[in-house]
């Protein structure tokens, strides 16, 4: 079969002419985007500019109202989240959302691959390689607790974390989904500097691993020590796309942000 | 004696209508409401094939609970993208509707008259002995329904049908296909409420509509919330209570056109009082809310 | 056949208006507490119970025994509210918490009223001579008429409360904003205190005036609240103008309906409608979404 892209560079994440809007007010309008494979791309903007729902839009939990989202190629508009979840696109939200009655290590292990041991049918047979399947995930879901500092409370209900662990599992849930693309919003809204510190090590470690970053934030400092690119929207429009000095002299960015008046920088 | 052996095989048979239950409302967590339909299903589909087609109950205990099984796929498959409160309407609606198409498709089930003389599993010479068949019966389903449940909920896949139940958008977002695995823990419940549906059908040998009332699908429910969510001890407890408590009544020696009703008002207290004060009923593990 | 066609027409005026005041109630409830309230079903019961009781125990007047049920209706719709719902919304229960234990209530009452009266049914007729008047070939009582007029009264009287005052604002407003109550200087627990008063008030009034037509029974509640929600469903739930065209929808569909299925199935009919609307079409005539919130 011809593969009639053979030769062109396809974009790891294509956006294009995406609109949406919600009982006649616009939230997104004719986004075009382009995203790259190992980029660490930071989407900021005003409140109300439509970043996370474009998030949800990508990840499948809503359906735009005209355009096309491509991943890898593939359209994405017509998928459930599950199946663009399974294609390699994982998130965060910006409210938390853990599974408040299972323990710390079980919101692990349900983001880890388990080809038998979701199966009825396995299960119902006990089938021995989900027992194998389980250990080998218990390992790799300690080593990402490890890693942000979480081990010792594997065992304790999610919904009795702080709000500062909180955020930290959902993060490390994420990761451990291991997916090539994972979207990350306002992961450190909220936390005090010692977690704040952890959940940048986890994104940079991410990166070195080869995923691909799109996090929402407005803490610009973070924005400037993580973000290989800077992508503002504003009233579901992209204003700006470029890197950390050039968005920070930007008029229109100023603008938006602090209206028709000029700040000292 | 006798009588007793009786009331162990009626609360056996609603020990395992409440494990069922638990399964789609404590472990995967969705409302529910017309549970008593899949266990109407059973039982008139086991009977009706004995009656009619004299196939064996051994044989139609089968069928009817993989009967039931279908229902729930269907009505699984119509109603899970409806949010939490329609689709409580949407099964207790189901319920009712099962209950007024036993009750008014006379030519096939004679309505209100019931079937009669349903056949058992196994005839005995002595009235006892085939209480303690029973009893043994009985017994067998409950701890085939417990295994069953058991090896679904310790498990990875159990471990996903719970994080539906606390969040099913995050589960979405961590790959898991919900959608299918609520119809297929729906399809279990059926599955196994079908099949208590035959037990007691071939055990008290005569059915009718009245049994399966949508009173049935909420006194399970409360039998669910009352001995707790999320646990096989939690379900037998509350199935054991509310079978066994208005028997005590009418021990008390309340004349019946009173303990009905009265007992009926104890149940909606119940709901009430257990909602708000104690959402993880006695023994549960996971809160209602 | 025309005569056929317009008694078919006046039965279900008579059905719709009843529906639609039962739908009408529920729906009030429904915008300021955003769950179902099921226990609606046994207040609009109670209604036509404490009628009977002074009417016919009582032997009270019939108009004086009217207005006494349904004031008392309405005050059982806020008991409800106050002892049980009110509980539920201060520990900030999710909705489907309100719905179980609305059905605790419906338990509850509807067998305080079987503990009562018995569940043999009761029959409370407060004209001896019935007029039987005939219109356009079809026949109409006077007992149908009393009930077409007073229905459409309540509607009537309904529509300006909420179109002409201030409550009636808040009350159309409130869906869209929770906080609207407050806006027009009103705070919200009141607010649903005189949702459930109104609503409840107009399922006494729909109570009593069907027991005019048929008998009591201490379960009148459930295919009574279940064809209110159905209509609230088919109109849109949350619209009150769309309850009131649910309520004569459905009754148009069932009476007609039977033209071309045995009359024996024609409670089905009622399910039937529920069911298509659910699968096709959630948000009913006047919608708003019944589909999983998916963010």
């Amino acid at each position: 079969m011809a593969n009639t892209n053979y030769g062109k560079i396809m974009s790891f994440l294509k956006i294009e002419n995406l609109s949406k809007h919600f009982d006649g007010h616009i939230v997104l309008d004719n986004l075009n985007l382009n995203i790259e494979k190992d980029e660490i791309i930071a989407l900021i903007g005003p409140n109300g500019a439509g970043k996370t729902t474009l998030f949800n839009i990508i990840s499948g939990f809503l359906r735009p109202d005209t355009g096309k989202i491509l991943f890898n190629g593939k359209e994405l508009n017509d998928l459930p989240p599950n199946k663009i979840a399974q294609l390699g696109i994982a998130r965060t939200f910006q409210k938390v959302r853990l599974f408040h009655q299972l323990t710390v290590l079980e919101n692990m292990l349900l983001a880890t691959k388990f080809d038998k041991g979701e199966r009825l049918f396995n299960t119902l047979i006990q089938d021995p390689k989900i027992l194998e399947e389980e250990k080998e995930n218990i390992t790799k879901s300690l080593e990402y607790l490890d890693f942000v500092g979480l081990s010792e409370k594997r065992d304790a209900l999610s919904e009795n974390l702080s709000f500062g662990q909180r955020k930290l599992l959902q993060l490390s849930r994420a990761l451990a989904f291991d997916s090539e693309m994972i979207l990350l919003d306002e992961p450190t809204a909220g936390v005090f500097p010692e977690t704040k510190e952890k959940i940048i090590n986890s994104m940079q470690k991410l990166n070195e691993n080869g995923k691909t970053i799109i996090f929402i934030e407005h803490d610009m400092e973070l924005v400037a020590q993580l973000a290989t690119r800077i992508i503002v929207l504003d009233h579901g429009k992209m204003i700006a796309d470029g890197n950390h000095d050039e968005i920070i002299n930007n008029e229109r960015v100023l603008e938006a942000y602090f209206g028709k008046r000029k700040t000292c920088a | 004696m006798e009588y007793l052996f009786h009331l162990f095989i009626i609360s056996g048979i609603f020990v395992i209508l409440a494990l069922s239950l638990n399964l789609i409302i404590g472990y995967l967590g969705q409302p529910a409401l017309g549970h008593a339909a899949f266990f109407a299903l059973g039982a008139y589909s086991s009977s009706l094939l004995a009656l009619n087609l004299g196939i064996s109950p051994w044989i139609g205990l089968f069928i009817g609970a993989a009967f039931a099984a279908i229902s729930g796929l269907v009505i699984g498959y119509l109603t899970f993208h409806l949010n939490e409160d329609y689709f409580a309407l949407a099964t207790f609606g189901f319920g009712l509707l099962i209950y007024y198409l036993i009750k008014n498709w006379v030519d096939v089930t004679r309505g209100p008259m019931g079937l009669t003389n349903i056949p058992q599993f196994l005839t005995f010479s002595s009235n006892l002995e085939s209480l303690i068949f029973y009893c043994v019966l009985i017994v067998f389903f409950i701890l085939l329904t417990i295994g069953v449940m058991k090896r679904i909920v310790y498990s990875p896949l159990g471990r996903v049908v719970q994080s539906i139940r606390d969040d099913e958008i995050a589960a979405e977002s961590l790959g898991k296909d919900t959608r299918q695995i609520k119809i297929t823990i729906f399809m279990i419940g059926a599955f196994f409420a079908g099949i208590a549906g035959s037990l007691y059908a071939h055990y008290v040998t005569y059915i009718d509509p009245s049994s399966f009332t949508v009173m049935e699908s909420i006194l399970i429910v409360l039998m669910v919330i009352l001995g707790g969510l999320g646990t096989i001890e939690g379900s037998i407890i509350g199935a054991a209570i509310l079978i066994l408590f208005p028997e005590l009544l009418r021990f008390i020696g309340i004349p019946s056109a009173i303990a009905a009703p009265l007992r009926q008002m104890i149940y909606g207290l119940m709901l009430i009082i257990l909602i708000i004060k104690r959402p993880q009923g006695l023994v549960g593990k996971y809160k209602l809310w | 056949m025309s005569q056929i066609v317009f008694q078919l027409f006046l039965n279900s005026l008579i059905a719709g208006s009843i529906y639609a005041l039962i739908a009408i109630g529920f729906a009030i409830i429904y915008k300021t507490v955003k769950f179902f309230h099921f226990a609606h079903g046994v207040v609009y019961a109670a209604g036509a119970y404490i009628a009977y009781t002074f009417f016919s125990i009582l032997q009270f007047n019939f108009v004086i025994s009217f207005f006494l049920a349904i004031l008392l209706t309405g005050l059982i719709g806020v008991g409800i509210n106050h002892f049980v719902y009110r509980t539920l919304r201060i520990k900030r229960a999710p909705n489907l918490i309100f719905l179980l234990a609305s059905f605790g209530v419906f338990i509850f009452i509807q067998n305080l009223i079987t503990l009562i009266y018995g569940s043999e049914v009761r029959i409370m007729r407060p004209e001896n001579d019935i007029a039987i008047y005939s219109v356009l070939g079809a026949t109409i009582t006077s007992t149908q008429v009393t009930i077409l007029a007073v229905s459409l009264i309540a509607l009537v009287l309904l529509w300006i409360f909420i179109q002409k005052t201030r409550l009636g604002l808040a009350l159309r407003a409130v869906a869209d904003d929770p906080h609207a109550a407050q806006l027009v200087g009103i705070d919200s627990d009141r607010l649903i205190l005189i949702a459930f008063f109104i609503g409840s008030l107009l399922a006494g009034v729909a109570g009593v005036l069907i027991s005019l037509e048929t008998n009591l029974d201490p379960t009148m509640g459930l295919p009574a609240i279940l064809k209110g929600i159905i209509a609230c469903i088919i109109g849109g739930i949350g619209s009150i103008p769309g309850a009131v065209v649910g309520g004569f929808f459905l009754g148009f569909v069932e009476n007609f309906g039977i033209l071309f299925i045995p009359s024996i199935w024609k409670d089905f009919i009622s399910f039937i409608v529920l069911i298509v609307f659910l699968i096709f079409k959630p948000e009913g005539f006047f919608g708003i979404k019944a589909e999983k919130e998916l963010i």
